[in-house]
């Protein structure tokens, strides 16, 4: 039987079925500024998938003859040092930095959940050895870490610098989410309808799927969307050293890169002002949405 | 009673929950939470467990249906010894034996239908596929457990509690179950509302001959369900015993105790109240002799060096007290 959301009966009185879903995109939609946050995301998404296209230059395109042209005329952003449109590798840079964000978030969502769900539900020297690994890699100094491995990978070309730089956020990220999503297995597994699916003869595996999992999916959404957000500074502090991705391709952090030529500080501002703006804007409104979801799930509001 | 089939039989039945991590060694110290039980469940027959908290009533129940492995003992389960059984094997006999929980909040999956929390396990064990044929037995299953079918699609937040012990009741019964182990199913609700689902449960039983051990603390409840009635303390057997002779007869001090502070509603027949004195003791240090010994107002010094034997007092009324039968 198909999930419906509401019964008619015969004398025309509907009975409704509001699901935790339900109820949370409500809570959601009815708080304004989580809605602007997630209008704002979606708008820049929109964007930086549809305007470098509709540019049509590539990353390779200099022109020379037109170094630091002022906003303005056929350049809306102006020109960089090369002559390369600004508003074009605005854009194109926030491509890589919100893929970088997205990757390396699905990359801590998958080792979290999978070693804090092991952990949580197998419990006893499994879960004292991967929590005891957790620890560690938790205690790693997080940027630190990340220069000393990314200034050692240089090898790696650099039109996959951005899956490296997010295999290694992503790599660095996830213990956090798996003690939570420990934490929340161990809670639920004494949970009675826990023990009332043993009692039932109902199989490890819909244990897990079915009865685990969906009772811990709103903790692991609201976890990755504010590690996205996070994901996307990181990215953005690696390029502004050097460390992320590289130039020719363009992200938020290398253009604000420019800055720190003094001359283009003072007297350029089009190459620069724009990348942080459009990084600050993305990650305040990522982080909206997120605390607009930890609201909305919020579990002692289902009752 | 004799010509009874028995369903299941429990011997010695034991578990102790070790306080040290790691497997459980002789002599270690444990929370012996269910301490050598033996009892008898006929077909059709109620046998209510009553006792106080921390008496051990949940552990014995959880341990019966093997949500914890007994630590010695067993149980004997239409012929068959269910603590020996693997896995797999348990598994196949979850459809014969079922349990209803005490906290219709928490035993519920807050994010499954009414609709597949019921149909899950039918699915589970191959009764039905997905289709109009499962679609009617859960409507129907719906409708005998007094839920109007219509609400198949709603989630348990959508329901009062209980509408929702209801459904724990309707889930257990999904099955076709002969034997259920009751754990305070009606101590979480209002007592009106205890009353229809003890109705619910009788009609069940009268329409499907199940088995049922009703455990809760309440002695009115069990007086109410119950055919026969066994007393537990700190993880004994004190008493067991048909009902009615239980409940005039009740040759057990801490049976007598308990008998006397239920509470009448007529003020004019309220008896002198025998309060047990002091607290239960813990599990882990258990008196030594008589568990009851501290606190039984006849306790002599027998009382206090040697456990008692349980004793056949007259024909099926069990008591565990050294002088059984003398009151």
């Amino acid at each position: 039987m198909a999930k419906k959301d509401a019964v008619v009966l015969e004398s025309g009185e509907k009975i409704e079925s509001i699901g935790p879903w339900t109820i949370a995109w409500r809570k959601f939609r009815q708080n304004r500024v989580a809605m602007a946050g997630l209008i704002i995301f979606i708008l820049i998404v929109i964007a930086v998938i549809v305007i470098p296209p509709m540019l049509g230059y590539s990353v390779n395109d200099y022109d020379l003859s037109n170094p630091n042209l002022a906003p303005g005329g056929e350049h809306l952003l102006g020109t960089d040092k090369q002559g390369r449109d600004c508003l074009f590798r605005l854009f194109l840079g926030g491509r890589i930095s919100i893929m970088v964000g997205i990757i390396a978030a699905v990359i801590t969502v998958i080792l979290g959940c999978t070693i804090g769900g092991i952990s949580g539900y197998y419990g006893g020297k499994l879960d004292n050895l991967l929590m005891r690994f957790a620890e560690i890699v938790y205690s790693l100094p997080f940027t630190p870490m990340i220069i000393a491995v990314a200034s050692t990978m240089l090898w790696v070309p650099q039109s996959q610098k951005m899956y490296t730089v997010s295999l290694l956020i992503g790599l660095l990220s996830w213990p956090g989410l798996a003690r939570l999503v420990r934490g929340q297995i161990l809670t639920l597994r004494e949970q009675e309808f826990m023990q009332a699916c043993e009692a039932l003869g109902i199989s490890d595996f819909s244990k897990i799927f079915k009865h685990l999992l969906p009772n811990v999916i709103s903790l692991v959404i609201v976890n990755a969307t504010l590690q996205m957000a996070s994901a996307i500074l990181t990215e953005a502090g690696l390029s502004f050293l050097g460390m992320g991705v590289t130039a020719p391709t363009p992200s938020w952090g290398n253009l604000m890169n420019l800055a720190r030529d003094s001359y283009v500080f003072q007297n350029y501002p089009w190459e620069w002002i724009p990348a942080g703006l459009m990084c600050l804007l993305t990650v305040i409104s990522i982080n909206l949405i997120g605390e607009g979801l930890r609201d909305a799930f919020d579990p002692k509001e289902l009752q | 009673m004799a010509e009874k089939r028995k369903i299941l039989e429990v011997k010695n039945l034991k578990k102790y929950f070790p306080l040290k991590k790691g497997k459980y060694k002789e002599g270690d110290p444990c929370v012996k939470a269910v301490d050598d039980i033996t009892f008898d469940l006929y077909e059709g027959e109620t046998l209510g467990l009553v006792g106080e908290s921390g008496c051990g009533k949940s552990t014995l129940g959880r341990t019966i249906i093997r949500l914890y492995e007994p630590t010695s003992g067993e149980v004997i389960f239409e012929g068959e010894d269910v603590a020996k059984k693997s896995r797999k094997e348990m598994r196949a006999l979850r459809e014969e034996m079922q349990f209803i929980f005490q906290d219709p909040y928490s035993s519920l999956n807050p994010r499954m239908t009414v609709f597949n929390i019921l149909a899950e396990p039918l699915i589970a064990h191959g009764k039905f596929k997905r289709g109009p044929e499962l679609d009617a037995y859960v409507k129907d299953l719906m409708d005998r457990c007094g839920l109007p079918s219509y609400y198949c699609y709603r989630y348990p937040h959508q329901f009062s509690g209980g509408q929702r012990q209801r459904i724990g009741i309707a889930r257990s019964l999904a099955l076709d179950p002969s034997f259920i182990i009751c754990d305070e199913p009606v101590s979480a609700l209002d007592v009106s509302i205890q009353s229809q689902i003890i109705n619910l449960m009788k009609d069940m039983q009268e329409e499907k001959n199940i088995s049922y051990i009703f455990i809760s603390h309440d002695l009115s409840v069990v007086k109410h369900i119950s055919d026969r009635v066994g007393v537990m303390y700190l993880g004994s057997m004190m008493e067991l015993a048909d009902k009615n002779e239980i409940y005039s007869n009740p040759q057990h001090p801490y049976t007598r105790a308990l008998i006397g502070a239920i509470p009448l509603p007529d003020p004019t027949k309220r008896k002198e109240m025998k309060v047990i004195q002091g607290e239960i003791p813990s599990n882990v240090n258990i008196p030594k002799g008589c568990k009851f010994n501290p606190r039984c107002p006849f306790a002599k010094d027998i009382c206090r060096e040697q456990e008692p034997a349980t004793k056949e007092v007259k024909p099926n009324h069990f008591v565990k007290c050294h002088f059984g039968g003398e009151f």
